[in-house]
């Protein structure tokens, strides 16, 4: 450790004498490199702490002996510092009131401020206790005295809300120059910083209001196994305009998916909705025509234009049968995978939800004997692009046909498979896909 | 019979039940649920690879051992008090287009089991999601799981997002050399072989890492334009290989179904510069094939074709070549 803090090379702060000179151009040239890198290393790091340790093993034992990154949060400083050749320790220290220390008074005021720390004296140990709050931490500090200490603020929009203290050894010191390179270091930590804290704060938010809008986990439905397959168009956004659901009794149930216009946070927020109604509605009376009327006379009342399309499937348990009452708006049709490996499409058709004032959405009945499933699917999932062409309604038989038999799980993740091969890296419409099979022995 | 080939013989029929019946039995003779994981579940998984290469499992066989498997596993991950360490996750997940979940899963049990708190994501995980996930659990590091050599271009991307955000990458399957040569090409932090060397690798890990550099060799790059035509190439390919839609055959059928992962284990071999990548998928095909009952000198044919197509990116058909020659 010592070996290393010995032959650290600072050659960023050595003090140019001619401006004009080769070497000074060097430095030159190598303080702005090493800003660009501090910018591209730290810069992706959305966590504090992170962002903390690569800034600090920039910096040491490269650019000083020994470093401190604190900030203020809660009425404490957390403080973070690094010796050349050893970890970074933490401490967290309550913040002491504003202006009777030299920490305290750098991040308030926002200006720098330089010190010097020579060895023994209670005068000194109090101007380095006064920047380096956290007992735990100035025993580093101690194996480098005699040393100048430089105390230079973090502030971003006006406020400032740490600090960066920097320790140089007695002789090598911080001049002017040095001064002016470590602010403008300061700046870029401060607002790499900043912006993390930002954005934690800002997906704390979103990640709250969004837990209801993805799709939910399924219940278990005892006499039925459900499986699904959801991906958006837009995967940063991680929510999309396709949704679907699973409630009700364990004799008496719905499936509905859906696909609402639209794609990301927007369309997700209409999914919400589309998903209360037809809880709501199903909670009135489950028959799935009646459902979708519901539904639709709610959209329509809203009447923002905003259209959507879906399945709504009754589940009733009839023996070892499993009967399914299905209402379409304007929606694909469902197919029926049965037990024995034929595929059928379930002969099903109504308006789409939310444009038109009818009430009249019809129910067709299938039943599913022991095995058999159900896939209902959206539109992303025939017209997902492909190298030549899209996935289509020939090639979801071809994978079905191939896929193997028994498992709903199995199936779903064969045409998940198939779908994602096919698509590559193209950009996609929202895919949801939902499997239910009979399967009289699931509890 | 041994527990492990017991194990086998009832998720071969997909019998849950009897599975759990297994795994009680070992338990009750005193085996933990790590025992159980690698002496029983880890040795059957490998096994079902196998016998479906040999043509003497179908593919509905493997899909049922597997979900058994997984259900065994989620039980005996119940069985594991919560984690001891109040650190952040470890993300475990697969690269993106890899399906295969249950390796991936047994590391994900033996870091809960030594402690670590565990983000698992599961199978095929997009570098989008990947590092949304990242931003909002803010990990101690990600592990990702690859074990298709066609994948390794897939880990590289996604190394790359996950390193930009100053998180460490841990890197296993299948898909890697045991000395971690292929990882290490990669930009991969470090490479666990299995679950206890993950848990190991986790606590030697930094706890920042820097963004990967952006340029790789020229070969390695070539590696990235293979992948980024693959589909093109693949087209030709089967053109050349199965130019009538009638693949009436199993091995023509498993052939075309092979032929994007033999396209995508050129580039994998070029991004790691290790051509064993694609040595390995070819012998793998000729094993396949031989079970399927192809005629002689089909993995040959292959091979040739697979030059034809790829001769205009030079470091590809240097692979090639040395490999023909090398057969003829």
């Amino acid at each position: 450790m010592t070996a290393e803090l010995d032959h650290a090379t600072q050659d960023l702060l050595v003090a140019t004498v001619d401006p004009d000179s080769a070497s000074s151009l060097r430095v030159g040239s190598e303080r702005a490199s090493f800003l660009a890198r501090l910018a591209r290393n730290v810069g992706g790091s959305m966590q504090t702490e992170r962002a903390v340790d690569l800034v600090l093993d920039m910096l040491v034992p490269g650019v000083v002996d020994w470093a401190q990154v604190v900030i203020r949060e809660a009425g404490l400083l957390h403080c973070h510092a690094r010796v050349g050749g050893g970890d970074v320790e933490r401490a967290s220290v309550p913040a002491p009131r504003e202006g009777t220390s030299t920490l305290s008074r750098v991040i308030s005021r926002g200006l720098r401020e330089l010190t010097l720390v020579s060895v023994g004296g209670l005068d000194d140990n109090g101007a380095l206790a006064s920047a380096v709050p956290a007992p735990e931490l100035r025993a580093a500090v101690d194996g480098i005295r005699p040393a100048d200490l430089l105390v230079v603020p973090l502030s971003a929009r006006g406020r400032g809300f740490g600090a960066l203290t920097l320790a140089r050894r007695g002789d090598d010191g911080f001049d002017e120059e040095a001064v002016a390179f470590l602010t403008e270091v300061a700046h870029g930590v401060a607002v790499t910083l900043d912006a993390t804290r930002n954005l934690a704060d800002s997906r704390r938010v979103a990640s709250v209001l969004s837990r209801d809008l993805a799709p939910p986990s399924l219940p278990e439905m005892p006499g039925a196994r459900l499986a699904t397959y959801y991906r958006v168009a837009f995967e940063h956004e991680a929510l999309g305009g396709d949704f679907y659901d699973v409630h009700g009794d364990d004799e008496d149930w719905t499936a509905v998916l859906g696909d609402v216009c639209g794609k990301g946070v927007e369309a997700a927020v209409l999914t919400g909705r589309v998903r209360q109604a037809v809880r709501t509605a199903a909670l009135v009376d489950r028959g799935p025509s009646r459902v979708l009327d519901l539904v639709n006379r709610v959209l329509v009342s809203e009447g923002d234009g905003t259209f959507v399309t879906a399945l709504c499937a009754r589940a009733r348990r009839r023996g070892d049968d499993l009967a399914l009452a299905v209402a379409a708006a304007g929606h694909p049709q469902p197919y029926l995978l049965r037990a024995d490996g034929s595929l059928e499409r379930v002969d099903v058709e109504g308006t789409v939800l939310g444009l038109f004032d009818t009430h009249d959405y019809d129910e067709t009945e299938v039943v599913l004997h022991p095995g058999d499933l159900c896939l209902m699917f959206t539109d992303g999932v025939l017209e997902a692009p492909g190298f030549e062409e899209q996935f289509g309604e020939e090639r979801l038989h071809e994978v079905l046909a191939g896929a193997p038999r028994g498992d709903v799980h199995a199936v779903v993740e064969t045409v998940a498979m198939a779908l994602a091969g096919h698509v590559g890296d193209r950009a996609h419409d929202d895919i949801a896909i939902l499997g239910v099979q009979n399967d009289p022995d699931a509890r | 019979m041994s527990a492990a080939e017991e194990y086998l013989t009832v998720v071969s029929r997909g019998d849950r039940g009897g599975a759990l019946e297994v795994v009680r039995r070992l338990q009750a003779e005193g085996a933990s649920p790590l025992d159980v994981m690698n002496q029983v579940i880890a040795p059957a998984q490998s096994r079902v690879g196998e016998l479906w290469a040999r043509d003497t499992w179908s593919v509905a066989q493997e899909h049922a051992a597997t979900a058994v498997s997984e259900a065994v596993l989620g039980l005996l991950g119940a069985l594991v008090p919560p984690p001891s360490e109040h650190s952040a996750p470890v993300v475990v997940t697969c690269v993106e287009q890899e399906w295969h979940a249950l390796p991936a899963l047994l590391v994900a049990e033996h870091l809960r089991t030594a402690g670590l708190p565990v983000s698992y994501l599961g199978a095929n995980s997009s570098a989008e999601h990947l590092v949304r996930h990242v931003h909002e659990t803010a990990p101690r590091a990600v592990l990702l799981s690859c074990s298709l050599g066609a994948s390794l271009p897939r880990v590289r991307r996604q190394v790359e997002a996950v390193r930009a955000t100053g998180t460490p990458v841990v890197v296993g399957g299948a898909a890697f050399d045991t000395d971690g040569r292929r990882a290490a090409a990669l930009g991969a932090d470090a490479y666990a072989p299995d679950g206890a060397a993950a848990v190991l690798a986790v606590r030697a890990l930094p706890t920042a890492t820097l963004p990967m550099p952006t340029l790789p060799s020229a070969t390695a790059e070539e590696g990235l334009a293979v992948q980024a035509d693959r589909e093109e190439l693949t087209a030709r390919l089967r053109h050349r290989l199965l130019p009538t839609e009638e693949t009436a055959d199993p091995w023509q059928r498993v052939l075309g179904d092979h032929l994007p992962h033999l396209v995508g284990s050129v580039a994998g071999a070029l991004v790691t510069e290790d051509r064993t990548v694609l040595d390995e998928s070819l012998t793998w095909l000729a094993d396949v094939l031989e079970h399927r009952k192809a005629p002689p000198g089909a993995t040959e044919r292959v091979a040739v074709e697979l030059a034809g197509v790829v001769r205009e990116y030079p470091a590809a058909a240097r692979l090639l070549s040395v490999r023909t020659a090398a057969a003829g």
